[in-house]
């Protein structure tokens, strides 16, 4: 691969270990960031984590040494971390400037990639990311010779101690749990399990080792990813099961009896704890592809609740601005900025079992209680892959396609921020997202039952690609 | 007049006997035609003063099959109707079949031997290609015929099922649930398909949050599923179980439930949440196959098998008389549009279209 050939998606550069993602590539992706980042901060800290993966730990001191190379100071993880324990740990230290964490977060085996994370521990900029991928082209000879600038450091233990303090011990002990932690061999294993046992909660834990394969699973905290917990849990007569992504900012779980709880439910729970039960405020922030239940959530306890686009990174931008109680997104990636401008599952996992400990409830009873209050919704989505034509024809068709109705329903308004949402009546809506990097369309809908949400995705691939 | 034998084999099972029993009697109570009820020996027709005649052996096997082609050859009817699925040895003609649904293929757990469902399918098949002509009750059995069969489009006739036989010569309440304050109603049924075990969940998920009066009557007596779920074990369950209620006590329990749970996560047609609102009860029911279609927007609809979520519609029907009062309204509404009256015209025009204008 060439150097030009290297791009920054939402999050990072991500690569196939071995294929794209090498030690070459990956030191100039280091270099051409330690410009950058040197270049405002000559001699500034970066810290350097990594998560679970294969060759994880030696690709993080790789790119330790060559920003320690340009004259930066480098702290690096003594053993593997999840994302927010490295972010917060960047917010954290008044003298780190940012961040740069190995993980390929929740994608398969095969990939690895570069996070990088600014001195408030929220994710980097587009015009950052760009600043880098234009160092890319630029082939600066660096000296090599400063290797004993990266000092091994323990980033792990304070970040556990602030997350403890996040949650009243009393109130988790109260609930009496025992429940399964599955942190599908990523980089939440031991963690989260010791943290909730060291407030007397009994876990057990799942694919709690190193397994750069990850043992065919798929990294990621939704079904079917999650059966063995789900099964566990339901099997052993447990209480909950909490499932984190390979990274650990991203949340799942489910319920005794195995039902999975979904993350626009988790947000909506953790935003009703942190209102009701610890009498905080602030701004509820989600995305246009997160349910209309957070909406109604935000209006009965009288929140008000933001819509960004899609990607937690519009969620960060809300939170900049301030007056953010908590921002979460569709995919499980769930945030407190009080804590940090980042997603956390562990925190969220911590902050479950303490509704559970202060309400005196399951995980089930609690949603059972919210959907009493905000009622029920259902949701549905599928990604098309498109013919580059037909993808064209699509796209350009977009800044006017305003359909009167759609599988029946009244389109009541069209919002054009991220792609094209269609707000329908009953709170349904329908919305369409072009993938920026392949000819893809994703299709999302809401709607009070299932048959509604079909037609809707069905009426949603018809104006796709006519089909 | 148009002289038709009805397989009224299995007038005393639940679903397919409620059917079969008020179709029988609305098709008796035309002047249009004339009707002879194949029953079992020893059983009572549900028209008792119209024709029958018996057959010997169990509808689904091959000398219940028999029997009823020799009745077929003794009554000499004008058309055949078989009410289920089996149909008699040799096929006759004219023929209309209804198929209530497909659930043994669509849930296995339903029928577990793999052999039985093999024989279930022939039985089907033979039943779908011999009929001149099938009523399913709703667009869901009508789309999982086709997927059967694609030849069996064409002969498919929609013919929904009623409840207007609820709603009013309601009996008295069961004893045990006399004395209960509100309650929530459901079935224990043992059919894996029913879902007893995410109706338990959801009482489970309730009981922390609900009003100490009120209380889950279940119909039926208590099963494996309840036998190994948790709250069989805990303390003050809040369940009262009734069993053998006849169909007066089952209007009576209808008509006095707070709420009416329906987990089922497939059903042909389902009938119950169409007889609660018959009875005025607020229903709460799954999004499952042909529920929606029958429930319409006359009732909270939540996805299948999550009980969180019906607990949850649970908890905001008891919690919100004016909700609940307003669904018990649409509910009457909507259940006064399915007659058994409409449902044997239906019929008869499915005969109408086999038999041409001699009907």
């Amino acid at each position: 691969m060439t150097t030009s050939a290297i791009r920054f998606g939402t999050d990072g550069w991500r690569a196939v270990i071995g294929a794209d993602f090498t030690y070459d590539n990956l030191r100039r992706v280091a270099d051409a960031a330690a410009r950058v980042i040197a270049a405002a901060n000559p001699g500034g800290l970066v810290l350097v984590g990594y998560d679970t993966r294969f060759e994880a730990g030696s690709f993080a001191r790789a790119a330790a040494e060559v920003l320690a190379a340009r004259g930066l100071r480098v702290h690096l993880s003594d053993r593997y971390l999840p994302t927010p324990a490295l972010c917060w740990a960047v917010a954290h230290d008044a003298e780190a400037v940012a961040g740069v964490m190995l993980t390929a977060s929740h994608n398969p085996a095969p990939y690895l990639g570069f996070k990088l994370r600014m001195a408030d521990g929220g994710a980097s900029p587009k015009s950052f990311t760009d600043r880098v991928e234009a160092e890319l082209a630029e082939m600066v000879p660096q000296s090599g010779a400063a290797a004993a600038r990266v000092e091994t450091v323990d980033l792990v233990g304070p970040y556990l101690e602030a997350l403890r303090a996040m949650v009243d011990p009393e109130l988790i002990a109260k609930a009496g749990l025992h429940v399964v932690v599955d942190p599908l061999y990523g980089a939440g294993q031991t963690y989260l399990a010791e943290t909730l046992r060291s407030f007397g909660i009994e876990v057990t834990e799942l694919h709690a080792e190193r397994n750069p394969g990850f043992g065919g699973l798929h990294p990621e905290p939704i079904p079917p990813h999650i059966a063995e917990a789900q099964e566990y849990v339901r099997e052993h007569g447990l209480d909950a099961a909490f499932i984190t992504d390979g990274d650990a900012d991203r949340i799942g779980a489910a319920d005794r009896n195995g039902v999975f709880v979904n993350p626009h439910r988790i947000i909506a729970l953790v935003a009703r704890h942190l209102v009701e039960d610890r009498g905080m405020s602030g701004r509820i922030v989600k995305t246009l592809s997160t349910s209309v239940l957070i909406d109604r959530l935000g209006a009965y306890l009288g929140s008000e609740v933001t819509t960004t686009p899609v990607g937690f990174k519009w969620i960060y931008e809300e939170m900049l601005k301030g007056d953010v109680l908590i921002g979460g997104e569709e995919s499980g990636g769930i945030g407190i900025p009080s804590h940090v401008r980042e997603r956390d599952g562990l925190l969220m996992a911590l902050l479950l079992a303490e509704m559970m400990g202060q309400r005196g409830m399951g995980l089930g009873e609690l949603v059972a209680e919210l959907l009493a209050t905000v009622g029920t919704m259902e949701y549905g989505r599928f990604d098309t892959k498109l013919d580059p034509a037909v993808m064209e024809r699509f796209v350009a068709s977009m800044p006017t396609l305003a359909p009167a109705t759609l599988a029946g329903f009244e389109v009541r308004e069209i919002i054009r921020t991220d792609g094209i949402k269609f707000l329908l009546p009953d709170d349904a809506w329908l919305l369409l997202r072009t993938s920026g990097t392949e000819p893809l369309v994703r299709v999302y809908a809401e709607a009070a039952d299932f048959a509604q949400v079909d037609a809707l995705l069905a009426a949603g691939r018809m104006l796709v690609d006519g089909s | 007049m148009t002289r038709l034998l009805l397989d009224c084999r299995m007038a005393d099972w639940t679903g397919v006997g409620r059917y079969t029993r008020s179709l029988t009697r609305a098709l008796a109570e035309r002047g249009d035609v004339s009707i002879v009820q194949l029953v079992a020996p020893g059983e009572a027709p549900p028209v008792p003063d119209a024709e029958s005649i018996q057959a010997e052996g169990h509808p689904f096997g091959l000398a219940g099959m028999r029997a009823y082609g020799r009745a077929v050859r003794r009554v000499q009817p004008d058309l055949v109707h078989s009410l289920h699925f089996p149909t008699p040895t040799p096929l006759p003609h004219p023929l209309v079949v209804t198929v209530h649904d497909l659930i043994p293929l669509a849930v296995p757990a339903v029928m577990p031997s793999s052999v039985r469902r093999a024989t279930y399918r022939l039985l089907v098949g033979r039943a779908i290609r011999g009929a001149d002509s099938i009523i399913v009750p709703s667009r869901s059995t009508a789309a999982a015929v086709r997927e059967f069969s694609a030849s069996a489009d064409e002969k498919l006739t929609l013919t929904p099922y009623a409840a207007d036989d609820f709603g009013s010569d309601a009996g008295q309440l069961p004893d045990a649930v006399q004395s209960l304050d509100r309650y929530v109603l459901g079935f224990a049924s043992v059919k894996p398909h029913k879902r007893l075990d995410v109706l338990l969940d959801a009482w489970q998920h309730a009981l922390p949050l609900l009003d100490p009066g009120v209380s889950l009557v279940l119909v039926g007596s208590p099963t494996d599923v309840y036998r190994g779920h948790a709250l069989a074990r805990a303390g003050h369950p809040r369940i009262v179980w009734v069993d053998g209620v006849d169909d007066a006590q089952l209007r009576a329990l209808y008509a006095g439930a707070a709420v009416f749970a329906f987990p089922s996560v497939y059903e042909g047609f389902g009938l119950p949440p169409l007889e609660a609102m018959a009875s005025g009860a607020p229903v709460v029911c799954t999004d499952a196959a042909s529920v929606p279609e029958v429930v319409g927007d006359a009732a909270l609809v939540v996805p299948s098998g999550d009980a969180s979520a019906l607990a949850g519609a649970m908890l905001r029907l008891l919690a919100d008389p004016a909700l609940a009062a307003d669904l018990a309204r649409r509910g009457l509404d909507r259940a006064a549009t399915f007659t058994w009256a409409r449902t044997a015209e239906l019929t008869v025009a499915v005969y109408r279209r086999v038999l041409g204008p001699s009907l």
